[in-house]
């Protein structure tokens, strides 16, 4: 599994951001993926993409001050999955 | 953003929340990742003197190592073949199995053959005008 998809699904499991718990996407990638390079990112973002498409973390687009930006959480059903992803 | 990552975390909450306990938590939420000490302190609103400080003395201890250095940013990781390093990360993922399993929603009853008592009931079933719902979900 790649390391920075397993760094994400850590913090938000340890923090508990499940379910109607959020946070942004955009700032939340930036944190875990800004030391990787070319390569590294695209593998990565193949499998956050595919970690998306299987409603492993769902994504929803949330009002902001400013407009609206994407926001990330885990899905409660899938807790046990995701737990077994990153053991 | 910064208020949910500074949140207290399930190993935090479990081992208290002093500035040590959350480097170690953040160490270990990026077990496989290298990181900067000055993003750490930042993610973690601590002062970076502070964060170089603690760095520094889990680096003697032998908990983390330098890994390369990128644009004149020295990164550092965990250091996974130390024995105590094993040992947090044992309990940080059993604490990531707790909270996992805490939060997950209960299944819903979906064989009509597992139906308990107390359970949700789709349809009442009639044989007439006697209610026979508990006989064919085998209850009493």
């Amino acid at each position: 599994m790649n390391p920075s998809l397993k760094a994400i699904i850590s913090l938000m499991l340890n923090k508990k951001i499940i379910g109607g718990k959020h946070i942004p996407e955009e700032k939340m990638l930036k944190s875990k993926t800004k030391w990787l390079q070319k390569e590294e990112y695209n593998e990565f973002e193949k499998e956050y993409r595919d970690t998306i498409n299987n409603q492993l973390i769902l994504k929803i687009k949330k009002r902001t001050g400013k407009g609206s930006d994407w926001h990330v959480s885990l899905n409660p059903r899938k807790l046990k999955e995701l737990y077994e992803m990153i053991r | 953003m910064n208020e949910r990552m500074n949140e207290i975390g399930a190993f935090c909450e479990a081992y208290g929340n002093t500035i040590p306990n959350r480097i170690l938590e953040y160490l270990m939420e990026n077990e496989d990742l290298d990181f900067a000490v000055g993003d750490m302190a930042k993610e973690l609103q601590i002062s970076k003197p502070k964060a170089y400080e603690i760095i520094g003395g889990f680096e003697k201890k032998g908990y983390v190592k330098k890994s390369r250095i990128v644009s004149k940013t020295q990164l550092y990781a965990l250091n996974k073949d130390d024995k105590r390093v094993k040992l947090f990360l044992k309990d940080f993922k059993e604490c990531l199995r707790i909270v996992a399993e805490e939060n997950s929603e209960k299944a819903l009853c979906e064989d009509p053959l597992t139906y308990k008592e107390g359970d949700y009931i789709l349809a009442r079933v009639f044989l007439g005008k006697i209610d026979i719902t508990q006989k064919m979900y085998g209850g009493a």
